[in-house]
C-alpha cells in the first residue's frame, strides 16, 4: 500500500499545531501506554506535524476520539487503521468451522468491467481510457480481464473499438484477456488481433434469448458449437455464459434443469469454463442453492464460474454461498460498472472490490492487490462522473481524501 | 382469471390457495416440471425435479392445480406477446418481487441430510427483524426531521408487520438533537398495538423519562472497544456497564424488558481489531444483568463473515444463541453476506433500517445500515418467515426518502421502483 509509506516518510516531521488535537483527549494519553492493535508496524506516540496535511495522513496513531468535526482526519486513520487490519488475511487465518472450511483456498476473479460494464454505457468511452482502465486492473493482479466484444457495432457501438483495444493491451502482463465472439464473423476478426481467449453467450430462457440474441436457444448453441469447433482449431479455449439462470424478466422463474441443459450443451461443446449469470439479479440463496445442484450434476465444479448480479442487493450473499458449495470463479466489475438494462437505474454487476474485500477477509487468496483496484476503481469513476458502485471502494477512498 | 392486462397479484387469484400461489411463483427447484410447455424446443427431458423427491410429495396434493396454472402461464405468455415485452416484463417482474418467496419452506427444512442442505441446516425458519430507521437512521440525519414525519414513518413500518420498531432515543438533545422529541414520539405511538418499541436509555435519568413517557422497553449501548466507548459515550466500557446495571434494575422493578446493544464487535475506528473474547465479555455482562437479547454491532461495517464467524463463536459460548441479533453495516458492502453466515449459525433476530437509513459516522458519505427491503428480500428467498409485508415497506421506505430528497439506501426498493415506473426492456 502507498498510503503507509508515506506516512513513515511524513511522520518525521514536526509542529507544534496539531499537537492540541492529540492531547486534548483523555484518550490518548491512555492509550498512548499501550501498543493497541498494530502487529506489524511501529507506533508513534505523539505525532507531532507541520501543517495539518501532515498530521492527517498520520492520523491512524493520533488515538483521538471521533467526533464530527475533524471528519477528514478520522476518514484517513479509518482507512489506514482499517485498511491495514482488514484488507489483508490478517486475523483469519485457518478457518476449521464447518461452515467456512469447506471454502476453495483460491478464487480466481475474473473481470467483466471493460467490456460488460462499459457496454451499458450511454456514452462511448474512448478508446485511451479503457486501455488505461484495462492497464490498472491489470497491475492489480486480477488474472482475468474481459477485454472487449466482437458483436457488430450496430448493436453494441460502444465495443466498436475492440479491434484497437485489443491491439493496445497485447502486451500486457500475465493476464488472460477473453473477448465475447458472438459468431464465427467475430471469432475470425478476433483471432485477426490476436486474441487469445473467447467467450460465447447462451441464455437459459428461450425468451430471453430471443430478445437478447434474436434467436433460439438450441439456435445459439448451434452457433457456438462452429465458434468452439473453430476455437479448438486455433488451440484457443472457449468460456460459456449462460444468463438467466435463476429468473428471465419476461418469463419469471427458470427452473434449474434448463440451466443444466445449456450448461451440458457447453461443456459438450467444449467449453473450457461455464459462467453461471443471473442476469436480473433475482437470485437469493434460497434459489442458487438448487440452481448451482443442478448444474453441478453435469458440470465438474472447477469448470463453474458465478456471474451474480446486484440489482437487489443479493449478489454477495450468493457468491458467499456459491464459495461454501466450492465454487472457485466469480465474475464481478470494477466498480459496480455495468447497470441492470431491464430496470433502468438499478444497479447491475457486482463491484469487484467488494468481492475481494470478503475473499480477503474470509482467508481466500485472490492475488488481487486492493488498493490498486480501488485507483482503478476510482479512476473510471472519475472519468464517468459519478460515484463508485462499489462500497468497500467509496468507503475506502473517502476516507484516503484529504 | 385476473384480467391479463395488468400486472398479477395474489389478491386478484382467489382459485389458487396460499401454497399454490407460493408454488407457482417459486422457482422449479421443488417442484415437477412438466414435459412439454409448449412454448418452443423441449429442453426439459420430463425429468422431475433433481432436487429432493419429497417436495414432490409434499405438493401430490396440489399437481391437478399445478397442471392447470402450467396451461394458464403459457396462454398468458403467448396472449399477451402481441402487447410487447415490456408489459410481459413488468407483470413477471411484479411477481417475483412481491412474492419473491421463490424457495418453497418445506425444501428448505428438507431432513433427509442431502448435502445441498446442509448450508441451510441451522438457518432458523422465523427471523424477527429489529427495524432501527426511526431511531438509529434518524438520529443520523443533518436536518431534524418533524415529529409528524417519523410518527407517520413508524406508523407506515408497523402496519408492514414488522414487530419491533425501534422508535427513539432518550439521550439528551444535546448530544442528539435529532431526537429531542422523543415524549412526543412516545405519546403518539402508544396506541400502536401488536409492535414493540423499544427506546434507547442511557443512563437511569433517560431510563426515567421514557417509563414517564409510557415506554414498554428500553435498550442500552456499550462497547466492545474501550477507546470507541470513551469517545462515544464519554466512560469507559466498565462504567457503562454500572451505569446499565442500574438501569437493568429499575426496568426489572417495573418488568419493563432491557434489550443491550454491543458496539464495534469486529472493528474499532480508533482502536483495530476488536478480539472476539471482548466482546463474549461484555455480553455476558449484558445478559447477566438482566438483558432478554444481546445486538451486536458491526459499527463501522468493516466484518466480513471470516471475523463474524469467530465473533460470534466466542459470543455464542456465553450467550444463548437465541438471545442474540446481529446489527450489521453495509459500509463495506458485506453485511448481507454476514446475515447470511450468522442465520447459517442459528441467530433468528436481524437490526436493519428501513432504506438503509443512518449513515456510517466513521467514513463521510460511506453507507452505514443494512436496508431492511434488502434484508427480507433474502430473507423471503431462503423460505424464512418474517411476517413482513414487502410492498408495504417499500411503501414506508419510499414515503421517507422521498421526505430526505435522496434516492433509497435499498438496492431491492430502487430496482422495484425503476421497473415498475419506465418502459423496460
Amino acid at each position: 500500500m502507498f498510503l503507509p509509506e508515506s506516512v513513515s516518510k511524513l511522520s518525521r516531521f514536526r509542529s507544534i499545531r496539531y499537537r492540541k488535537y492529540f492531547s486534548l483527549f483523555a484518550l490518548a494519553d491512555e492509550m498512548d501506554s499501550k501498543v493497541v492493535g498494530i502487529r506489524d508496524r511501529c507506533f508513534w506516540k505523539h505525532a507531532e506535524f507541520r501543517n495539518e496535511k501532515e498530521a492527517s495522513l498520520s492520523n491512524y496513531e493520533t488515538k483521538r476520539p471521533l467526533f464530527n468535526k475533524d471528519l477528514a482526519f478520522l476518514e484517513l486513520g479509518a482507512y489506514q487503521t482499517l485498511n491495514r487490519h482488514y484488507s489483508s488475511h490478517y486475523h483469519t487465518g485457518e478457518i476449521k468451522h464447518k461452515l467456512l472450511g469447506s471454502m476453495p483456498k483460491f478464487v480466481k476473479i475474473v473481470e467483466v468491467g471493460p467490456r460488460d460494464g462499459l457496454q451499458n454505457e450511454k456514452e462511448i468511452v474512448p478508446t485511451s481510457v479503457k486501455v488505461e482502465l484495462i492497464k490498472m486492473l491489470v497491475s492489480s493482479g486480477l488474472p482475468v480481464v474481459e477485454a472487449t466484444s466482437f458483436v457488430s457495432p450496430k448493436w453494441v457501438p460502444q465495443l466498436a473499438d475492440a479491434k484497437d483495444v485489443m491491439s493496445a493491451i497485447q502486451g500486457f502482463g500475465h493476464c488472460r484477456f477473453p473477448v465475447l465472439t458472438p459468431n464465427l464473423k467475430g471469432f475470425e476478426a478476433a483471432m485477426a488481433v490476436g486474441a487469445k481467449d473467447v467467450a460465447v453467450f447462451a441464455a437459459a430462457s428461450e425468451s430471453f434469448s430471443r430478445s437478447n440474441l434474436n434467436c433460439s436457444i438450441e439456435d445459439s448453441l448451434a452457433r457456438y458449437r462452429d465458434v468452439a469447433l473453430a476455437a479448438k482449431n486455433h488451440e484457443v479455449p472457449v468460456r460459456g455464459y449462460i444468463s438467466c439462470v435463476v429468473g428471465c424478466p419476461m418469463e419469471g422463474a427458470v427452473p434449474p434443469s434448463k440451466v443444466a441443459y445449456v450448461a451440458e450443451e457447453l461443456i459438450n461443446m467444449g467449453c473450457a469454463e461455464i459462467s453461471l449469470g443471473d442476469t436480473i439479479g433475482v437470485g437469493t440463496p434460497g434459489t442458487v442453492i438448487p440452481m448451482l445442484e443442478a448444474v453441478l450434476d453435469v458440470v465438474p465444479i472447477e469448470k463453474l464460474a458465478v456471474h451474480f448480479h446486484d440489482t437487489y442487493g443479493q449478489a454477495l450473499s450468493n457468491i458467499l454461498l456459491s464459495l461454501q458449495m466450492g465454487i472457485s470463479t466469480v465474475d464481478s466489475s470494477i466498480s459496480g460498472l455495468g447497470g441492470c438494462p431491464y430496470a433502468k437505474g438499478a444497479t447491475g454487476n457486482m463491484a469487484t472490490e467488494d468481492v475481494v474485500y470478503m475473499l480477503n477477509g474470509v482467508g481466500v487468496k485472490t492475488n488481487v492487490d486492493l488498493g490498486k483496484l480501488i485507483l482503478a476503481g476510482d479512476y473510471i469513476s472519475k472519468y464517468l462522473g459519478r460515484p463508485s458502485g462499489s462500497k468497500a471502494g467509496i468507503a475506502l477512498s473517502n476516507a484516503s481524501k484529504l | 382469471m385476473s384480467s391479463l392486462e395488468e400486472p398479477l397479484r395474489l389478491d386478484k387469484l382467489p382459485a389458487l390457495s396460499n401454497i399454490d400461489q407460493v408454488y407457482r411463483f417459486s422457482s422449479g427447484a421443488c417442484r415437477p416440471v412438466p414435459e412439454d410447455m409448449g412454448m418452443g424446443n423441449c429442453w426439459i427431458e420430463g425429468r422431475s425435479c433433481s432436487s429432493s423427491n419429497s417436495c414432490n410429495e409434499d405438493f401430490g396434493e396440489y399437481k391437478q392445480e399445478h397442471v392447470t396454472w402450467r396451461r394458464h402461464k403459457r396462454n398468458s405468455f403467448h396472449r399477451t406477446s402481441s402487447l410487447g415485452r415490456g408489459s410481459v416484463a413488468c407483470r413477471n417482474m411484479g411477481e417475483f418481487d412481491y412474492l419473491s418467496n421463490h424457495h418453497h419452506p418445506s425444501c428448505g427444512d428438507n431432513d433427509t441430510g442431502e448435502s445441498k442442505y446442509k448450508l441451510f441446516k441451522g438457518v432458523p425458519k422465523y427471523v424477527k427483524i429489529v427495524e432501527v430507521g426511526p431511531r438509529d437512521g434518524l438520529q443520523n440525519e443533518k436536518t431534524v426531521v418533524p415529529t409528524s414525519v417519523k410518527i407517520k414513518l413508524i406508523r407506515k413500518l408497523v402496519s408492514s408487520g414488522l414487530a419491533v420498531v425501534e422508535a427513539t432515543s432518550f439521550v439528551s438533545p444535546k448530544w442528539v438533537p435529532q431526537l429531542a422529541d422523543a415524549k412526543d414520539v412516545m405519546e403518539a405511538t402508544q396506541n400502536l398495538e401488536g409492535v414493540r418499541l423499544p427506546v434507547l436509555t442511557p443512563n437511569l435519568k433517560g431510563f426515567e423519562a421514557a417509563v414517564a413517557a409510557g415506554a414498554k422497553e428500553v435498550a442500552v449501548f456499550a462497547s466492545a472497544s474501550e477507546s470507541f466507548s470513551k469517545s462515544n459515550i464519554n466512560c469507559s466500557i466498565e462504567e457503562s456497564l454500572v451505569r446499565y446495571r442500574a438501569v437493568t434494575s429499575a426496568a426489572k422493578k417495573l418488568s419493563i424488558p432491557v434489550r443491550g446493544y454491543v458496539s464495534c464487535v469486529v472493528g474499532c475506528p480508533v482502536e483495530g481489531y476488536i478480539s472476539p473474547s471482548k466482546v463474549a465479555y461484555v455480553a455476558k455482562e449484558l445478559h447477566n444483568m438482566g438483558c432478554f437479547e444481546i445486538s451486536l454491532g458491526d459499527t463501522v461495517g468493516v466484518a466480513t463473515p471470516g471475523t463474524v464467524l469467530p465473533m460470534l463463536e466466542a459470543v455464542m459460548a456465553v450467550v444463548p444463541v437465541e438471545k442474540l441479533a446481529v446489527h450489521f453495516h453495509d459500509t463495506y458492502g458485506q453485511s448481507l453476506p454476514n446475515i447470511l453466515l450468522s442465520l447459517q449459525m442459528g441467530i433468528s433476530t436481524v437490526d436493519s433500517s428501513v432504506s438503509g437509513l443512518g449513515g456510517c459516522p466513521y467514513a463521510k458519505g460511506a453507507s452505514g445500515n443494512v436496508a431492511t427491503e434488502d434484508v427480507v428480500y433474502m430473507l423471503n428467498g431462503l423460505g424464512v418467515k418474517t411476517n413482513v409485508d414487502m410492498g408495504k415497506l417499500l411503501s414506508a421506505g419510499e414515503y421517507i426518502s422521498q421526505f430526505l430528497g435522496r434516492p433509497s439506501g435499498s438496492k431491492t426498493a430502487i430496482a422495484i421502483s425503476r421497473r415498475d415506473s419506465r418502459e423496460c426492456c
